[in-house]
C-alpha cells in the first residue's frame, strides 16, 4: 500500500499540469474499500461483540470476551500447532518437489513443453474435483493407492484419512502436490531469465556443475522462492476446502486446522462474534509469520 | 478547467455508486401479489416435483399469492440458515430439522403459529393439534407456543439382505431382535460379505441418528436431573464401547469413521453390505436403484438393548421465520402444504415418507408394508435427549459432540473413558454459553 502511494506522489510531482491522479484512483479505491476494508472493519467490530446466534439476533459490544474464550481454549492451541505443521509441511513438499522439477524442465528436450503443460493439471483442477479423486485413491475398500500403501505395510485396512495418526499428513501431501505446478512455473521463469554468460564465466573460473548451482542458480532463484513461499504459505495457512471435503477435520480433531475451526465456530456453534475474533487472530498470526519473510525478500529484490 | 475535472470525477463516482445501488436493490414488489419464499431441503426429484405440483394448486386457489421455492439440500441447510440469520436474508417459510426448532424459537427467529392454528382447525373441521403426534408437539413447542406444522415423521429400522443371510447360514426370516444378536449376525455375515453392517462412525448426522437407539436402549440419557451432561455413566460407556466395537471388529466399512451418509447407504443398496439402519424413504430408493436387490431386502424393527427398544424420532415441520413481511400469506402456504385437505397426502406419497398427521397415516398407502411397520415403530421412537424435553442447544450438541465422540473411539484416537469425559466437557460448555 505504502509503496503504491509513494509511486503516485512521485508521478504527480513529475507530471505537473496533468490530470490529478487521485481522480483516476478514487473510484477504484472506493470499490476496494467497499469490498475489502469495510468487511474487514465489520469483522473487527464483530470480534468485540461475542455475538451468538443461539442467544440473540443482533450483535452487542462486549469487549474482549470472544478473544478470551478462544485463547483460553486448549483446542485452539492444538489447532494452531496443527496449522503450522500443515503450512510448513505443505511448503516443504512444494519446495522439495518443485525445485528439482524446475531445474529439470529448464533443460530443453522435445517433450519439455508437453510435460510442463500436463504438470499444470493439479493447479488448474478445482479443489472439489481433486478431493473426490483423492478420496477414491485413498479409499479403504477400492482405492488403488491405499492398496499399494497397504501392500507396503504403511497403512492398515482403513483409508489413511480414517486414521487419526495419518489423516493430517495424508492431506498435507495432497495440499503440497496441488501447489507444486505454481511454484515450478514461477521458478522456471526465473531460471530462464538467468543470463547464460554467468555460467560461462563460472566455467572459466573453474566451477563445476554443483558450484555453479550453489553460486549462481540458487542465489538468483531465492527471491522468487521467497515470494512464492509467502503466497503459498498464506494460502496454506488459511486452508479450509481440501480438509473439509476429505475429513471435516477428523477423525476426532486430528486434522482440525484453524480454517476448519473458523468454519465450525460460525456454522456449527452459530457464533459470528467468536468466529470474527478467530479470524482477526488468524490475520495477526499470518502477519507475524509473514512480515519477516516479506522484508527479507523485498531487501534482496532492491 | 480544474472545476470541470472535479465535476467529471464526482460524476463518475456517482455513476459508479448508483450502479452498485442498482445491483443491490430491486427487491420491492411491483404488484399487489404477495411472494412467499420457501426453502425446501429434499433434493430427490420426486419430492421436488411433489412440491411443484402443490405450489401450482395452491397458487390457483390463492391468486394473490405466489410461492417461490428454493432447494437447499439437507446437508447445507444449517450453513444457509446460519448465514441468513447473520445477514437477515431468511426466507418466509422453510423446512427445519425437528431437533433445532426449539433453538430457533428460543432466539426469537421463528414466528409462533398458534394464532393461525385455530383457523386451520375450523377449516378442517378437526382439532389440528390433536391430529399431530405427541412427539412432534413436544419438539415444536417452546414456552407453550407452537412453532412448527409437521410435514413428516420418520424412524429408522433394520434393512437386511436376505440373500446374504442365507449364504451366511442365518435364517432370512429371523432378523436380529437385540443388539447382541445384531453383532452375532454381523460376525456370521463377515464370511460372505466384507461389510456385514454398514454402521456409520463419522461426524455426520447419520451417526447420532443410529447411535442414539443404542445409548437410549442401554439406559443412558443425555442430560442428568440438573440439566447438565448425563453421559458420564457406565450405561453410556457400555453403549459407546459396544457400538464402536462394531468398527474395531471390522464389522462395518473400514472407512466408516470418514464416510458420508450416502456412502453408508450405497454400500447396502449396491449389495456390498449385509445390514443397514435407515428410514422409510430408503425403501423406494432401493427399489429404484437396484430392483434385483430389492426383492431380497427385509425390513425389521430396531433391535432392543438391556432397557428395551428405542427408535430414532426424526421428522420435519414447516416453520415461519419472524422476519417475514407476508406472514398471513406464509401461514396459508404452511397450512396447505401440511394439511390432509391440502397437499400433504400427495407430498408424503411421492416422497415415500410418513405424513405428520395421524388422520392421514392411518389410511392407505401407509397401512401397507413396510410403512405400517415404520408407523408402528413410531410409537417407540424418542428424541436424543429422552426423557428430557427439547433443548435450545440441541443442534450444536448433537453435531459437535456425540458424533465426534463416536468417531474418536472408533478410529482409536481416544479411549471410551477419555472420549466420554471430553464429550461431557463439550456439552457442559455448550450449555453454559
Amino acid at each position: 500500500m505504502s509503496l503504491a502511494v509513494r509511486t503516485i506522489k512521485g508521478r504527480s510531482r513529475r507530471a505537473t499540469g496533468g490530470t490529478n491522479p487521485w481522480y483516476y484512483v478514487t473510484p477504484a479505491m472506493i470499490v476496494v474499500g467497499l469490498l475489502t476494508i469495510a468487511p474487514l472493519l465489520y469483522g473487527l467490530y464483530l470480534s468485540f461483540t461475542n455475538w451468538s446466534l443461539s442467544s440473540s439476533l443482533t450483535p452487542q459490544l462486549e469487549g474482549v470476551t470472544a478473544y478470551q474464550t478462544i485463547l483460553g481454549d486448549p483446542n485452539f492451541w492444538a489447532n494452531l500447532v496443527r496449522t503450522i505443521e500443515w503450512t510448513v509441511g505443505t511448503l516443504v513438499v512444494e519446495v522439495v518437489v518443485a525445485v528439482p522439477l524446475a531445474l529439470l524442465l529448464n533443460i530443453r528436450t522435445p517433450v519439455t513443453g508437453t510435460v510442463t503443460g500436463f504438470m499444470m493439471i493439479p493447479w488448474i483442477t478445482p479443489f472439489v474435483v481433486l478431493s473426490y479423486a483423492w478420496l477414491f485413491l485413498y479409499d479403504g475398500q477400492s482405492g488403488p493407492l491405499h492398496a499399494i500403501m497397504q501392500g507396503l505395510g504403511l497403512v492398515g485396512a482403513s483409508s489413511p484419512l480414517a486414521n487419526p495418526a495419518t489423516a493430517l499428513w495424508s492431506i498435507t501431501l495432497i495440499s503440497g502436490w496441488k501447489g507444486v505446478p505454481f511454484l515450478t512455473i514461477a521458478l522456471l521463469a526465473t531460471l530462464k531469465s538467468i543470463p547464460h554468460e554467468l555460467y560461462e564465466a563460472g566455467a572459466i573460473d573453474g566451477a563445476g556443475r554443483w558450484k555453479n548451482f550453489a553460486a549462481i542458480t540458487l542465489p538468483l532463484m531465492r527471491p522468487t522462492l521467497g515470494a512464492m513461499c509467502v503466497v503459498l504459505g498464506v494460502q496454506a495457512f488459511y486452508s479450509f476446502d481440501l480438509v473439509w471435503i476429505l475429513t471435516q477435520g477428523g477423525p476426532g480433531t486430528s486434522s482440525t486446522i484453524l480454517g476448519i475451526q473458523l468454519f465450525q465456530t460460525f456454522f456449527t456453534q452459530a457464533s459470528p462474534g467468536e468466529a470474527a475474533a478467530l479470524g482477526t487472530i488468524m490475520l495477526v498470526l499470518a502477519l507475524i509469520l509473514l512480515v519477516p519473510v516479506l522484508r527479507v525478500t523485498a531487501r534482496r529484490n532492491s | 478547467m480544474k472545476l470541470g475535472r472535479t465535476i467529471i470525477a464526482v460524476a463518475s463516482i456517482a455513476a459508479l455508486s448508483s450502479t452498485l445501488v442498482a445491483c443491490s436493490g430491486g427487491g420491492s414488489s411491483t404488484s399487489d401479489k404477495q411472494k412467499v419464499t420457501f426453502w425446501q431441503f429434499d433434493t430427490a426429484k420426486a419430492s421436488i416435483d411433489a412440491y411443484k405440483t402443490a405450489i401450482k394448486d395452491f397458487e390457483k386457489k390463492n391468486p394473490t399469492i405466489t410461492v417461490d421455492m428454493q432447494i437447499v439440500p439437507w446437508a447445507d441447510q444449517q450453513q444457509k440458515i446460519t448465514t441468513a440469520l447473520a445477514s437477515g436474508a431468511l426466507p418466509d417459510v422453510s423446512m427445519l430439522g425437528n431437533d433445532v426448532v426449539a433453538q430457533y424459537a428460543a432466539n426469537g427467529a421463528l414466528a409462533p403459529l398458534d394464532s393461525y392454528v385455530a383457523g386451520w382447525s375450523k377449516a378442517e373441521g378437526i382439532d389440528v393439534k390433536k391430529d399431530m403426534y405427541a412427539g412432534d408437539i413436544s419438539y415444536y413447542t417452546y414456552k407453550d407456543k407452537l412453532y412448527g406444522s409437521p410435514v413428516a415423521d420418520e424412524t429408522r429400522m433394520v434393512y437386511y439382505n436376505k440373500d446374504l443371510f442365507q449364504q451366511a447360514g442365518l435364517d432370512p426370516n429371523t432378523p436380529p431382535a437385540t443388539w447382541d444378536e445384531m453383532e452375532k449376525d454381523a460376525k456370521a455375515l463377515k464370511s460372505v460379505v466384507s461389510v456385514p453392517w454398514s454402521a456409520p462412525m463419522s461426524k455426520q448426522y447419520v451417526t447420532v441418528q443410529t447411535f442414539m437407539s443404542v445409548y437410549l436402549s442401554y439406559g443412558a440419557s443425555l442430560f442428568d436431573s440438573k440439566g447438565k451432561c448425563g453421559l458420564d455413566t457406565p450405561e453410556f460407556k457400555d453403549a459407546l464401547t459396544w457400538y464402536t466395537g462394531i468398527a474395531k471388529q471390522g464389522l462395518t466399512s473400514p472407512d466408516a469413521v470418514n464416510a458420508t451418509s450416502d456412502d453408508i447407504a450405497n454400500l447396502f443398496s449396491n449389495g456390498k453390505a449385509g445390514m443397514l439402519i435407515d428410514g422409510p424413504s430408503r425403501y423406494n430408493a432401493i427399489k429404484e436403484a437396484n430392483p434385483d436387490l430389492f426383492k431380497n431386502v427385509g425390513v425389521a424393527a430396531i433391535p432392543a438393548g438391556p432397557k428395551g427398544q428405542f427408535g430414532f424420532l426424526g421428522g420435519w415441520p414447516l416453520v415461519m421465520w419472524n422476519t417475514s413481511k407476508v406472514k398471513d400469506a406464509a401461514a396459508k402456504w404452511i397450512h396447505y402444504a401440511t394439511s390432509p385437505d391440502g397437499a400433504l397426502s400427495q407430498i408424503a406419497q411421492t416422497s415415500g415418507i410418513l405424513p405428520g398427521r395421524k388422520s392421514l397415516a392411518s389410511k392407505a398407502p401407509w397401512t401397507d408394508a413396510p410403512y405400517d411397520q415404520f408407523a408402528k415403530q413410531l410409537s417407540k421412537a424418542y428424541a436424543y435427549q429422552y426423557p428430557a424435553g427439547p433443548s435450545p442447544k440441541m443442534g450444536e450438541i448433537e453435531t459437535a459432540s456425540i458424533q465426534t465422540a463416536v468417531q474418536q473411539v472408533a478410529s482409536g484416537a481416544l479411549s471410551v473413558n477419555d472420549a466420554t469425559k471430553a464429550l461431557c466437557t463439550d456439552i457442559n460448555g455448550i450449555l453454559a454459553k
